[in-house]
């Protein structure tokens, strides 16, 4: 304030001062005090982590991008690698493994179809005469009922076998043998040689004649080729009936055959003598009876997109009936084309019916609840390796599968082609979970095969 | 008028009483929520276009509705959501617009859409409630199974809850809904040679009621009815299909197919940590009371009680608002009537006179009652903003009486003193003409200061109404009440309070005996109310518990109330100047500024360091030095290279900023999500595992785990979205646990609550499942004001669909590591694989099928369709046919679909019908071609690409799609040597066409959008955005993310109202502090005394208030700034009196430095006790704002804080203002003097 003693010139002399001895401070300093040297590239990458990499604070859900103590809670971090889970974490997302195994290449084709009699044991009663119904003996009353080889089944009003008879009783009178023989072989031919021994004992000529059944079955209508139980086909009393046609059918009662439509995307796998398993519509399922493919249809039925199989099979047990629908489960073994496995390009020499009679093909099988999909990529999750502390490595496996095999406890498998092998372990349940964590981790996944940072920018 | 109410007390009391009266019931009718209602005015339509596609629904309806809404007037923005089959529009309104107008406005518009949409879509509004509106949610639980529960809830519980007033929907959740299904095993049906065409023709045949005539027969009439329809299973059953009438037998639906009740396609479920429930969710309807709402729907449901107990049900609560509501309120109650204790004994305190007292400390009472009549005319609720705007005012509210009542005292005690002087007795009657005269001549003196003093503070407050948005609908409440309460103290304090110092000021002349007899009367009620209350005294403040026995407190609370009411009797008018803690005051001040007027710049210095203390700590280095890096920036510089920047920006970052303090709901809402590809099984599987780890942290209550939707058009959440309501149990009842610090200390304390979420949140961490932690209202607000269910997102908007999920996808790794970015997920919307049908138009023709069969095959047999409707109740239920479920659930089996021919028997599988991908097997030369070869396709031919061996690999592509073409692009774009030899090419067996697409599209203005969410945690939101963004453009710029072509992104959510906020608020302060300057000069007429004012006083103000922010460790929210502007108001009160005393002392201009010492004392000496005392009720009426601890605090305390650290800090403004004033004319009168004519001009 009284500052008038300092000189005027002192003034600007003090400023010039302290403008050299601040310069010369600043000058003289380490740069480095001053200044934050620029970040360098590789340090901004460095900050930001490599890809992928994240470390994780134990305590708390902080995730960051690189190594150090948790700026939340100052907690050493551990890292974090996509695919890696501690027990714990395995423990809650409920993670379950299963180690790949191989099984028969045997495919489960389901169809159904309908119970009819085995046509092959059908047997037809044919009168060899002709003559007109007189009467009905059981047999003939009504399909269905079961008879035995010679029991009676019209009793016929035949003029011819009455002619015969006369014929026969005359020429008995005569010492020629020679026509009696000749008669008597005509009886023969008529299947009525009884009606001859009659006579040639001394009987009466009859007009009317018991026709009987050479075999035993059980009777179905003549001349029916179908289910076989259409009323009305049977002799009727009064009805004329010529020589040679068909009077009755008789089949095994115990054995039918199935004839069954698969549905022609499946029909192809299909070869005669791969197994069947039946089941009714009414009975259920029906273990003990065995059967195989007899026949597979060389054509498709054209209106319902299908091919007819056949099979053949008994039922002692006698559940099914005639006209039943069964649903029949085909064991199909694939071979190597069908699966899709290497090597299956080469036309395969062998006809189908030798494979069908040797072994099935053993095949790597894939769990269903293993495979997570997108109906065309398919990946597993695969065990890649266990620490000691517990923890476990998954690693994605991208699949190439085959079809779906089925099996009777409904724990359906794909065929592995590629991807897997048989004694690896995959992730059967929580894989989802593992697939999950991968691609909010940026690393590859089911729908980001090389994950989804270093995935091109193209569109 | 102001006379005359003095002059009729009679008047003005009852006119005072029934204002009080119909203040009481309105209080009593006013709404009342936990916090104003944030939402936006939106207006949701919905329409649904069942099986379609995202995509399909997005171009078809989505986007055209939206082009249709968006030119409606007021229409701020049209947010357009689709999903699998649904399509939502959420159209937002400006502010200022009526819902029910805008409604109204949609409806009208959708009515004239004519055929914009495909047919079937009907667009429909969604309920009239708003977000917050969900406030009570339950659950029917019993020993019943779901299906029957939903039953209950569908047909007689809804519908009851439905009429309930107030009620706009209730939101059935979770279970099943019944529903006839058919299973037929098609081939099954082959055999039968029927077609699944016959089946459905049937079916649609079965089932209808008719009315026939009626016939009367002797006199009665009977009405004929046909009874048709469905009704059980068995009516299903007997459905006849084919019939004979030569054989008699028929074939039913029962014999070739299975009938059974069950559950219809779930678009969501509700599951607890034990099992699957069944609920409803109650939405209010807008500006309904939420308190009442939720009490008469709880007293419907105990109505209903007799039904749930034939059920076996019962009703368990999941979700009640009321708890929330009770609770604020309760918190809100004790702290006002705290403050209004606090504010009575500061009173008392001061003018140590009861009936003074109580002639202020009535005003505030009668002012608050004021306030709820006019928010009860204005439609405003009760609730914590409300509430805390009265909580503010009450400090100022009281200083009107204050003022007029020591006026009137000094009025009083001039006239007792010339009564003395003429030698006569003080007239002690409140009716004496003269006594009236000098209370109406003391209020006529201080009313005009008086009002203008309310005035400048509520104008002060006025702009908060300009805030918009969210800012605008929470702090409005609070500007209007605390305006209206300080109208109220104004208008009682001038109106009432006069007559009230009439009555009471003048001594009263009480007979001795009668007063002792009333003061031990009084006094033994007081015991023995004390006594009938319980012989002690438990206070329970949460911080502290303490019990007060009562042989301690009975006697002093009687003695203390005998005494009042003796004093009451006994006072005498008294001069305030005189009591003893106004001699204490002067004495205090004088030492004090004493000393600081010896040490004038030791004081400067301080006050100096205060204030830029406070402004580093509260603003942090960065915002502190923003001028300082402009000037850096403008010559070239950059100042954040200094070494020097970066340590103060680390020693002082300031407090963080967001919008809001999250007020503390007392539950919390999980929302984990899965990735879009996940099923419902599966998410089911990962809710009901975090469920039981939630259940098993002891301090919740409660829990109920929703995924994908409630039937509301209020919750558009696809199915792969979980939301778990935690109910946390009252903090009293949370189990102690032994915690270990960091320092190896064990401690035996509950936990808090950042521990126990921290804990959840461990807990329920499970790899591959994103979590996200908020609550449950501040969700919904942000989720239907933004359209995301964070507090913050990056939105990119964009036209492609891919593109932009892509971008998220990456930016979503570079936002991960920002520090404080809790929660990062980009919600993954996008990969949800689809199987294609596509047909071959060829294959088409071979068998004569048209694509409507075809598909109207799938359909059915897949059980898309519902062929009839059961009716049961007031509800139907459908029927529909459907294959087998073995014979649905493969895709190989799919395809085996049987679609029937045209007229006839037969059909054919579907998969002979498509056009089928073609599989390439394609042979590299190594296994590095391959991998480079894999590195050039797109995306979509990546997930198509099946590796076989390390060089063969096989490529599916769609029918149409030609191999050739993509071999050509790879070869042609890059440097592959050789391209792979295609070995074999094969159709593939399915035949279906497998694509990945979206989820939900989300659409805003039109345009495309992706979102990267995240949450703020342990710091400010603002500060995550800032580094968020910076890493987001760092990345930009050096190539690791590239912005899809046309695409832009911006920040999103609470963020962004606070920037709003903060936009406005900018403004607001500016035109505040204009009007303050003005004010202030036209108050003091000095320009000098202003910028003393400003440059000493407001600086250090609002410092303190900067400081004490920190010190309380809170954010600078909106809030708080909301509280400066509180603090604006109020800060300048004792500057501008005192300034007005010193300018008229100033009028002459003194001599020398002593008649300047005498001036500025002389004006100091009336300003001094009064200023004390205005400071120390608004500083004390707050303090029970920061003491409080209940439910809701954390949202009033931000408000306070820079008042009360401002006000403690402007005590200093007592000081500098005389100070510098009187440094001025020191300095002026040396200069003035010949020797120091040379010496430079002092700068001040």
């Amino acid at each position: 304030m009284s500052s008038t003693s300092v000189p005027r010139w002192l003034t600007p002399l003090a400023a010039l001062l302290g403008v050299f001895a601040g310069a010369a401070v600043i000058v003289l300093l380490p740069a480095s005090t001053l200044f934050v040297s620029a970040p360098t590239q590789a340090e901004l990458a460095a900050a930001s982590g490599a890809t992928g990499e994240r470390w994780a604070c134990p305590m708390m859900d902080f995730i960051g991008q690189k190594a150090g103590d948790c700026p939340v809670c100052g907690m050493k971090m551990t890292k974090v690698t996509a695919g890696e889970l501690t027990a714990e974490q395995r423990r809650r997302m409920g993670v379950a493994t299963t180690v790949i195994g191989t099984g028969p290449a045997v495919a489960t084709v389901h169809a159904y179809g309908t119970v009819r009699y085995d046509d092959r044991t059908a047997q037809v009663v044919i009168p060899r005469v002709a003559g007109r119904v007189v009467k009905r003996h059981p047999a003939a009353l009504h399909p269905g009922t079961i008879v035995a080889a010679g029991s009676p089944v019209i009793d016929l009003y035949s003029p011819e076998v009455f002619t015969a008879q006369s014929e026969l009783a005359a020429a008995l009178r005569l010492p020629d043998g020679h026509s009696l023989h000749a008669l008597t072989e005509r009886f023969m031919r008529w299947n009525l040689l009884p009606v001859a021994t009659a006579i040639l004992q001394g009987g009466a000529p009859v007009d009317t004649i018991t026709l009987t059944t050479p075999f035993a079955g059980i009777v179905t209508a003549a001349g029916d080729s179908a289910e076989g139980m259409a009323p009305g086909r049977l002799p009727q009393v009064g009805h004329e009936i010529r020589a040679d046609t068909p009077l009755l059918r008789l089949v095994e009662p115990r054995s039918f055959m199935v004839v069954v439509h698969v549905p022609e995307a499946r029909a192809h796998w299909l070869r005669p003598g791969q197994p069947v398993q039946l089941s009714s519509d009414d009975r259920g399922p029906l273990p003990d009876v065995a059967t195989s493919i007899s026949w597979v249809s060389p054509e498709l039925n054209a209106e319902i997109r299908a091919r007819e199989i056949h099979l053949h099979l008994s039922d002692p047990a006698q559940r099914l009936l005639a006209g039943s629908l069964v649903h029949a489960r085909i064991q199909v073994s694939l071979t190597a084309d069908e699966l899709g496995l290497p090597g299956a390009s080469t036309p395969v020499a062998a006809p189908p019916t030798a494979s069908s009679h040797s072994a099935p093909l053993s095949a790597t099988l894939v769990p269903k609840s293993a495979v997570l999909s997108t109906g065309i990529r398919h990946v597993a999750w695969k065990v890649s390796s266990r620490q000691v502390d517990g923890r476990v490595s998954f690693v994605l496996a991208p699949l190439a599968l085959g079809p779906r095999l089925e099996s009777p406890t409904g724990e359906d498998a794909y065929v592995v082609r590629a991807g897997l092998q048989p004694g690896d372990e995959v992730a059967t349940q929580g894989a989802f979970l593992i697939d999950s964590q991968s691609q909010l981790a940026g690393s590859p996944s089911l729908l980001f095969p090389v994950g989804a940072v270093a995935a091109p920018h193209q569109h | 008028m102001l006379a005359s109410c003095i002059r009729n007390p009679l008047l003005t009391l009852s006119a005072a009483l029934a204002l009080a009266f119909a203040g009481l019931w309105s209080w009593r009718q006013v709404p009342v929520d936990a916090i104003p209602d944030l939402s936006d005015n939106q207006v949701i339509v919905w329409a649904e276009w069942p099986g379609q596609s995202p995509q399909d629904v997005d171009r078809q309806v989505t986007s055209r509705l939206t082009r249709e809404l968006q030119g409606l007037p007021g229409v701020a923005t049209v947010r357009g959501l689709s999903l699998y089959g649904a399509s939502y529009l959420y159209v937002i309104f400006e502010d200022r617009r009526d819902l029910y107008e805008c409604r109204t406005r949609v409806l009208e518009r959708l009515s004239q859409l004519g055929n914009l949409l495909p047919s079937g879509v009907k667009p429909r509004l969604g309920p009239d409630a708003t977000a917050m509106g969900q406030v009570y949610a339950f659950t029917l639980q019993g020993p019943r199974d779901l299906e029957s529960k939903r039953y209950l809830l569908d047909q007689i519980v809804v519908p009851a809850l439905r009429a309930v007033p107030g009620v706009s929907e209730v939101a059935p959740a979770g279970g099943v809904v019944r529903e006839y299904q058919i299973d037929v095993e098609p081939t099954r049906l082959e055999e039968q040679g029927l077609t699944l065409d016959m089946l459905m023709m049937s079916v649609q045949a079965a089932g209808r009621d008719v009315g026939a005539m009626s016939v009367e027969n002797s006199g009665i009439e009977t009405m004929i009815r046909g009874a048709g329809f469905i009704r059980t299973v068995a009516d299903v059953e007997d459905i006849v299909l084919r019939g004979n009438r030569a054989l008699g037998a028929g074939l039913r639906l029962g014999d070739i197919a299975t009938v059974t009740l069950g559950g219809q396609v779930r678009q969501g479920l509700l599951a607890d940590a034990h099992g699957e429930q069944v609920g409803a969710i109650v939405g209010l309807r807008v500006g309904g009371d939420p308190a009442r709402v939720i009490a008469a729907t709880k007293r419907r449901l105990a109505d209903l009680a007799p039904t749930f107990a034939r059920e076996q049900v019962s009703v368990v609560p999941f979700y009640d608002r009321t708890q929330l509501i009770r609770e604020t309120t309760a918190t809100l109650s004790s702290t006002l009537v705290e403050a209004v204790v606090t504010t009575a004994i500061v009173v008392i305190g001061f003018l140590l006179h009861v009936r003074a007292s109580l002639a202020v400390a009535l005003s505030l009472p009668l002012g608050m009652l004021f306030t709820f009549l006019v928010m009860h005319a204005a439609g405003v609720g009760a609730n914590i903003m409300s509430l805390a705007g009265i909580a503010i005012a009450i400090g100022v509210m009281v200083d009107f009486g204050i003022i007029v009542t020591e006026n009137i005292t000094q009025h009083l005690v001039d006239l007792q003193a010339k009564c003395r002087r003429e030698g006569r007795a003080m007239p002690t009657s409140p009716f004496d003409p003269e006594v009236t005269a000098a209370v109406i001549s003391a209020t006529h003196e201080v009313a005009r200061p008086l009002l203008t003093s309310a005035a400048t503070t509520v104008i002060g407050f006025l702009p908060i109404f300009a805030l918009t948005d969210q800012a605008g609908r929470l702090f409005a409440p609070l500007a209007l009440t605390k305006s209206l309460a300080i109208s109220g103290a104004v208008l009682f304090g001038t109106l009432l309070v006069p007559v009230l110092c009439r009555l009471l000021l003048p001594p009263w002349h009480v007979r001795r005996p009668v007063l002792i007899a009333l003061a031990g009367l009084t006094g033994g009620l007081a015991f023995g109310w004390f006594i009938r209350d319980g012989w002690s005294l438990p206070q329970d403040y949460g911080r502290w518990s303490i019990a007060v026995p009562g042989w301690l407190f009975a006697p002093l609370f009687a003695t203390a109330v005998a005494f009042t009411v003796w004093r009451l009797g006994r006072e005498q008018l008294v001069n305030y100047e005189e009591n003893p803690a106004s001699r204490a005051i002067h004495a205090a001040y004088e030492w004090a500024y004493g000393h600081f007027q010896r040490h004038k710049l030791a004081f400067t210095f301080t006050i100096v360091m205060l204030a830029c203390g406070g402004y580093l700590l509260g603003l942090g280095w960065p915002a502190v030095s923003t001028p300082l890096r402009a000037g850096f920036a403008a010559v070239g510089a950059d100042l954040s290279r200094l070494e020097l920047d970066r340590t103060l920006t680390r020693a002082f970052p300031g407090a963080g900023s967001s919008f809001l303090p999250p007020l503390d709901e007392g539950s919390l809402l999980f929302m984990p999500s899965l990735p879009a590809t996940a099923g419902l099984g599966e998410t089911q599987r990962v809710m009901q595992i975090q469920n039981r780890a939630i259940a098993s942290v002891p301090e919740v209550a409660g829990l109920m785990g929703k995924m994908g939707r409630a039937e509301t058009a209020l919750d558009p959440a696809p199915i792969g979205m979980i939301e778990t309501v935690v109910l946390l149990k009252p903090y009293a009842a949370w189990p102690v646990h032994e915690i270990t610090a960091p320092d190896g200390s064990v401690e035996k304390r509950p936990r808090t609550l950042a521990e126990v979420r921290a804990a959840l949140a461990a807990l329920t961490d499970i790899p591959g499942v994103a979590p996200s932690w908020l609550q449950p209202i501040e969700t919904r607000v942000v989720m239907l004001s933004t359209g995301i269910r964070s507090l913050i997102a990056l939105q990119v908007l964009g036209d492609d669909q891919d593109a932009l999920e892509r971008f998220a996808e990456a930016a979503e790794k570079v936002i991960q590591g920002t520090p404080g970015a809790a929660d990062v997920q980009m919600p993954r919307e996008g990969g949800k694989p689809y199987a294609e049908v596509r047909l071959d138009p060829a294959r088409l023709a071979r068998f004569g099928l048209t694509v409507e069969q075809v598909m109207r095959s799938i359909e059915t047999g897949l059980g898309g369709m519902a062929l009839s409707y059961s009716v049961e109740g007031a509800l139907r239920y459908p029927v529909r046919i459907r294959y087998l479920r073995e014979r649905r659930d493969d895709a190989d089996e799919l395809t085996q679909l049987q679609v029937p021919v045209t007229g006839g028997h037969g059909a054919i599988p579907l998969s002979s019908l498509l056009a089928a991908p073609s599989i390439y097997t394609l042979e590299f030369s190594s296994a590095s071609q391959l991998s480079t070869f894999t590195g050039k396709l797109s995306l979509t031919h990546q997930r198509n690409f099946t590796l076989l061996s390390p060089t063969r690999a096989e490529l599916t592509l769609p029918a149409g799609e030609s191999l050739d073409s993509i071999l050509q692009l790879i070869t042609r774009h890059s440097s592959l040597a050789t391209a792979p030899s295609v070995t074999a090419s094969r159709s593939d067996a399915t035949g279906l066409t497998y694509t990945v697409g979206p989820m939900a599209i989300r659409s805003e203005g039109g345009s495309r959008t992706q979102y990267v969410l995240l949450n703020a945690r342990e710091r400010g939101e603002v500060e995550v955005v800032r580094d968020a963004d910076a890493r987001l453009r760092a990345a930009l710029a050096d190539g690791r993310l590239q912005l899809p072509a046309g695409a832009s992104y911006r920040w999103v959510g609470r963020y962004e109202q606070k920037l709003k906020a903060d936009a406005s608020l900018r403004w607001i302060i500016a035109i505040s502090m204009l009007v303050m300057v003005v004010l202030i000069y036209v108050g003091t007429r000095s320009w000098l005394i202003t910028a003393i004012i400003i440059g000493a006083n407001a600086t250090v103000t609002t410092a303190g208030g900067f400081f004490f922010v920190w010190l309380w460790g809170a954010e600078l929210t909106t809030a708080v700034i909301v509280g400066f502007i509180v603090l604006l108001g109020v800060m300048f009160n004792d500057g501008i009196l005192l300034g007005t005393y010193l300018h008229e002392q100033f009028r002459t201009p003194p001599r020398d430095v002593t008649e300047v010492h005498a001036r500025v004392f002389h004006a100091g000496l009336r300003r001094r006790r009064p200023a004390i005392m205005t400071n120390a009720t608004t500083l004390l009426s707050l303090i029970p704002v920061l003491w409080s601890t209940g439910r809701g605090a954390e949202l009033m305390q931000p408000m306070v804080l820079p008042v009360v650290g401002g006000m403690i800090f402007d005590l200093v403004s007592l000081f500098s203002v005389p100070l510098y004033f009187t440094w001025y004319w020191e300095r002026r009168l040396a200069r003035a003097g010949p020797v120091t004519a040379a010496t430079p001009a002092p700068a001040l």
